[in-house]
């Protein structure tokens, strides 16, 4: 992998110290190439791009308004195609908030019309822009500002994969910023395939996971490690394919490392062990079953 | 009316000090307004806070044009444009710094030193990312300005410290104390 | 007892001792203390309130519609992109005459992204026939929902409170807290008459014919109308209960003012700081938009010979919104001042003092009164 050569961001950028959005847009643009155009909306991908007159992207940009991304690009595309851009890339960058919640709809309506475009869904689990709140993928038992201390979330994060899965579109992957390279393949593989390709991307998030700035990547890796954020791939909504991923580990460190799993209580622990037990025994099954040609 | 700008990184407790010398000026009486720069607030980023005090009801509202008062928390934003516009002769400087040689100051009314970095860390206040100065700089501002007595600092730092509330109290206390006025 | 507290803090704290029964909020800068405390207090306890997480404002709109359907008391928050996305549950609401209470924190309208306040975002939903109300103070943001609260229950009208962004939701000051229960004595528990409700089934909103449609409207203009003289009777009540009187529409001046500055918004009060050191000057303080205080303003204005109406919004091609409204307002008057429009504070940009003088000087310079619109320097 070629560093520090081929980057599509400018060095500096408004994200916070230790943010791993920054990394992740970083790979993806590089991946991605320069015959691309991003459509972005409110949230951390929009402030970190920066404010007029400064901007982060070396590649067209253009900030939309919240929750519409899916339906901006599916525009843009239309109008790149009939103007004969053909081999334009759009990308979608979008983040949990506009995916999961407020850009449902227009999310949903792209991938249901197979729109060609790369969706990438940066995901740090709360509305982090307006100052942490959570959103329909804040995980079990984690504070933010509208599920504080005393009540924290008590909903479990949203399968968003499972949903855009069910459309039934040609690629989807999940990809932590702790595995650049295995991201990067990841997003030139989608790059080589017309229609709807979603990518989600986890983003650990300092200032709204409460860590330590220098932690991220750190924290990145102990998600994948211990599935609770596994890496794989699914080809047409049902060819299941597991990336190579580390030996697991429980999840105790990773939800020791931050401080919005503070509350928690051994008990409450064991169900998130329970449950990413469970969830990676299915995705097993699932890739199991896709090899034997069985799905 | 007085106006006191307060400058920081995000994350060193700026906006919580312009709101303790708030609330220490309400009790005694005063009519206060206080405000947070605003704008991308990221850890790290210069912050600042603002302050207007008055004997009677203050209505206008923008922001602070020309302080009589500007408070730094780090030295080094003496150089950042943006902190030090509104600066005038009639302005008086206070300054988180171990040295009072050597500093970038252009004419100022009054210009007073006190090393709040020092005193946090005897005091281990600080994060994982920053020394948490915010509550020396308020001792040392009601010291250099004569406009607060150290008992209302101590007794509004003792309710509103989210944590160590007696290092706090400490802080200002000792910056009490040690802020210096450097003259030039 | 007063307090240190912002415009938002005092806004969810009002909301709180209003003691509505549904919640339904969407984070959006620069409301998102509003959505966060309110979260607090239902949390802790301090609020018996079902608060739903919405996941847009659009949802949080129609949330509130179905919560007031059902006959509870409901609450929202939001800020210009946010409200924009409620545009079409506002007509909803008033047209079922909901009262639902709605506090926007005014801030411009994208694109491009703009945090600071201009009007435009609630200035655009005055034809959904919601009441507005714009506040200058923290202490106007609290007294002003409860007002609203009572206000819409008794005339079955979705209310706006409006405060600036920033200047306003984050500046923090003085606010007198009202008892609890001196609050529960002014705004007892909501009694609607129309709900869903298995008891006594009814059918809401079905179609209906032109004639019927136009009797509805009708009818809400006839309501809007008598809003004025309910207003300021419960504001009466509320100032023998908590000594604090406001008016739809508000004069600061000293005798002999001859111009009038028009606003409304946290502008009125440096409007007012400017006024106390320039006595020919006086303010007229638009509190009350929706219904529009026709006869309110006419009587501010008596003793004015000259008004300049600064519009911190444009309604690109047609101008200041204030200004028209004013204008329209007036035309019907045998005696007709001139009227100055100037568009100033968009974005949030500062409007000083020092811009207001030159304001003034430059008007009173002129032989003729300025008929173009004005453009306050940035």
């Amino acid at each position: 992998m070629e560093t520090m050569e081929n980057e599509f961001v400018h060095s500096g950028s408004f994200a916070c110290p230790g943010c791993g959005l920054a990394i992740a847009f970083r790979h993806v643009v590089k991946a991605l190439g320069k015959n691309t155009v991003i459509i972005t909306t409110a949230g951390c991908g929009s402030v970190v791009a920066g404010y007029y007159p400064m901007t982060t992207s070396k590649l067209p940009f253009f900030h939309c308004s919240f929750g519409t991304v899916g339906a901006t690009a599916a525009g843009l595309r239309a109008g790149l195609d009939m103007l004969g851009k053909t081999k334009t890339q759009v990308l979608a960058w979008a983040g949990d908030g506009g995916t999961f919640d407020i850009g449902l709809q227009s999310l949903s309506g792209a991938a249901e019309r197979n729109d060609d475009m790369v969706y990438v869904c940066y995901d740090n689990e709360a509305y982090m822009n307006t100052g942490v709140q959570r959103s329909s993928s804040t995980p079990l038992g984690a504070w933010t500002t509208t599920t504080p201390f005393q009540a924290p979330e008590d909903r479990p994060k949203k399968r968003m994969a499972a949903i855009v899965a069910a459309h039934e579109i040609p690629y989807m992957a999940t990809a932590s910023i702790s595995d650049p390279q295995d991201l990067e393949q990841k997003v030139r593989r989608a790059k080589g395939i017309k229609g709807f390709r979603f990518i989600h991307i986890l983003i650990p998030c300092p200032t709204g996971w409460l860590y330590a700035t220098k932690d991220s990547v750190k924290l990145g890796r102990l998600a994948v490690l211990s599935r609770i954020f596994p890496l794989y791939e699914v080809f047409g909504g049902k060819q299941y394919r597991l990336s190579p991923m580390g030996e697991k580990v429980p999840v105790h460190e990773y939800v020791a490392s931050q401080g919005r799993f503070k509350g928690l209580s051994e008990e409450a622990i064991q169900g998130i062990q329970g449950n990413a037990d469970q969830d990676w025994t299915e995705l097993q099954d699932l890739a199991a079953r896709s090899k034997e040609g069985r799905s | 009316m007085i106006e006191v700008k307060i400058s920081g990184r995000g994350g060193q407790g700026a906006v919580l000090a312009s709101q303790v010398l708030a609330t220490a000026f309400f009790e005694k009486g005063f009519y206060v307004q206080s405000f947070p720069s605003f704008g991308a607030e990221r850890r790290g980023a210069p912050v600042s806070a603002f302050l207007r005090v008055d004997s009677k009801e203050i209505t206008l509202r923008y922001s602070v044009q020309s302080p009589d008062w500007i408070v730094l928390f780090d030295a080094n934003l003496l150089k950042n444009p943006m902190v030090m516009a509104g600066m005038t002769g009639k302005t008086s400087l206070l300054v988180n710094s171990g040295v009072s040689q050597g500093l970038d100051v252009r004419e100022c009314k009054g210009f007073y030193v006190v090393d709040a970095t020092s005193i946090a860390e005897e005091l281990k206040l600080r994060t994982t990312s920053f020394s948490m100065v915010n509550t020396a700089m308020v001792g040392a501002f009601a010291k250099a300005s004569g406009l607060l007595d150290l008992e209302s600092i101590e007794r509004v730092i003792g309710e509103m410290a989210p944590v160590k509330r007696e290092s706090n109290v400490a802080a200002a206390r000792k910056a009490f104390e040690k802020v210096k006025e450097v003259s030039r | 007892m007063k307090k240190l507290m912002t415009g938002n803090d005092a806004a969810a704290l009002a909301a709180k001792m209003a003691k509505p029964q549904v919640i339904a909020a969407y984070p959006i800068t620069p409301q998102t203390s509003i959505a966060e405390k309110l979260a607090a207090y239902v949390a802790g306890g301090e609020l018996k309130s079902r608060y739903i997480k919405v996941e847009s404002e659009t949802s949080a709109l129609a949330a509130c519609i179905g919560g007031s359907l059902s006959g509870a008391r409901v609450f929202t928050a939001t800020s210009s992109q946010g409200l924009a996305l409620m545009h079409e549950l506002l007509h909803w609401a008033s047209g079922a005459r909901l009262p639902i209470l709605l506090v926007d924190v005014n801030r411009s309208m994208a694109a491009p992204w703009s945090l600071g306040v201009d009007h435009n975002d609630t200035l655009s939903q005055r034809d959904t026939g919601c009441l507005q109300i714009y506040c200058e103070t923290a202490q106007e943001v609290l007294d002003n929902i409860l007002i609203a609260f009572k206000l819409a229950e008794k005339v079955l009208i979705p209310t706006m409170v409006c405060m600036d962004g920033f200047l306003l939701s984050h500046y923090s000051e003085p606010v007198e807290v009202p008892e609890q229960e001196a609050v529960d004595r002014f705004l007892p528990p909501r009694k609607a008459r129309y709900r869903l409700d298995p008891s006594d089934p009814c059918t809401f909103g079905g179609g209906v014919s032109g004639q019927v449609l136009f009797e509805l409207r009708q009818r809400m203009q006839e309501d809007m109308d008598r809003i004025p003289a309910q207003l300021s009777r419960i504001c009466r009540e509320f100032a023998l209960q908590f000594g604090r009187q406001y008016e739809a529409v508000e004069v600061f001046k000293e005798e002999g003012a001859d111009l009038a500055l028009i606003t409304a918004g946290t502008m009125a009060g440096t409007v007012k700081a400017f006024v106390q050191e320039n006595k020919t000057v006086g303010l007229v303080k638009m509190r009350l938009f929706r219904p529009f205080p026709g006869k309110e303003l006419k009587k501010a204005l008596k003793g004015f010979k000259k008004a300049v109406v600064i519009d911190r919004n444009l309604s690109p091609g047609a101008g200041g919104i204030f200004a028209q409204e004013i204008k329209a307002a007036l035309y019907g008057s045998r005696k007709r001042i001139p009227i100055v429009s100037v568009i100033g504070g968009l974005g949030g940009v500062d409007v000083t003092k020092e811009h207001l003088d030159r304001l003034v000087t430059g008007i009173r310079q002129q032989r003729k009164v300025p008929t173009d619109l004005l453009w306050m320097e940035v």
